[in-house]
């Protein structure tokens, strides 16, 4: 399941388990993706070896992928971070639970649907045991472009019919644009920072980057 | 909360307890072989199940919103 499609299923899954909250959906939409937060290893080594992706990918991102986020340990950290932001007091326990939850379904995703090439590591750091599937679909095979282009367009939906959508996970205010541009409605005077516009597009476009990437940049897979 | 969002989210928390099972205990308690047809059966059935409850409870939001 690719990085995108991770985000959307675990906010569907926040709203699914009916969190009344957008600042909660947000905390349970993003532990959903947090196990790919080893990527910014991988950015980082590619800067360090001055962009010669070749040596990043295979000193540092061969090595380092899933094995120290795809683990109970790294499920149990989440769970602590989203207890301490969770909107109220009274919400901590059930908003630390789904996100602990949707942290560990990317794991299981990621053994059904992440292909057979990068293991997770159930119960790293006691044991070493990777974990993946040879029949494991790959990231640019149908099934995973179905899921995502079905959340994409449940997003729309979202924002047309029930007034807010995913992309609350990047803020109030860009979900309040999107849901103005889905509901067709006129914009309010002085509602919108020229800034906001820019971060939006750069978000559209970090988003294509994050499908696209994995695919080697091409769609088909 | 009707009645079937009561039934879907029931259904949905034994997907997810399932998947949990699979992911973490099946590996150490069954067989660290995740090629044999029994988990690939339960995986997928798992998976399809978690999915599908969480796009039912989705449309039944947008059908309750609309």
């Amino acid at each position: 399941v690719q990085g995108p499609s991770h985000l959307l299923v675990s906010w569907y899954f926040a709203d699914a388990a009916g969190v009344p909250t957008a600042r909660d959906r947000r905390i349970v939409a993003w532990a959903g993706l947090a196990p790919d937060i080893d990527v910014v290893a991988y950015i980082a080594a590619i800067l360090y070896y001055r962009l010669d992706q070749n040596l990043a990918f295979e000193n540092v991102w061969r090595v380092i992928h899933h094995k120290y986020t795809h683990g109970l340990a790294f499920v149990a950290v989440t769970g602590v971070v989203a207890w301490a932001l969770a909107s109220t007091s009274a919400a901590r326990m059930r908003v630390a639970l789904l996100a602990m939850a949707a942290s560990a379904l990317h794991m299981f995703c990621d053994v059904v649907a992440g292909g057979p090439t990068w293991p997770i590591y159930p119960a790293w750091p006691v044991s070493d045991l990777g974990f993946s599937a040879s029949w494991s679909w790959t990231i640019g095979e149908w099934p995973n472009m179905v899921i995502l282009f079905v959340c994409l367009a449940g997003m729309f939906a979202y924002a047309k019919f029930a007034a807010r959508s995913p992309l609350e996970c990047f803020g109030d205010r860009a979900d309040a644009w999107f849901v103005r541009i889905a509901t067709q409605a006129p914009r309010p005077a002085g509602s919108e920072r020229s800034s906001l516009r820019w971060i939006i597009w750069a978000a559209v476009i970090l988003g294509a980057i994050a499908i696209l990437a994995p695919l080697g940049f091409k769609p088909a897979g | 909360v009707t009645e079937l969002t009561r039934v879907l989210r029931w259904i949905l928390a034994v997907a997810a307890a399932f998947a949990c099972l699979l992911t973490f205990v099946w590996p150490f308690a069954v067989s660290p072989d995740p090629a044999d047809a029994t988990f690939r059966t339960l995986a997928i059935g798992t998976f399809v199940a978690l999915l599908a409850s969480i796009a039912a409870l989705a449309f039944l939001r947008l059908r309750r919103a609309a």
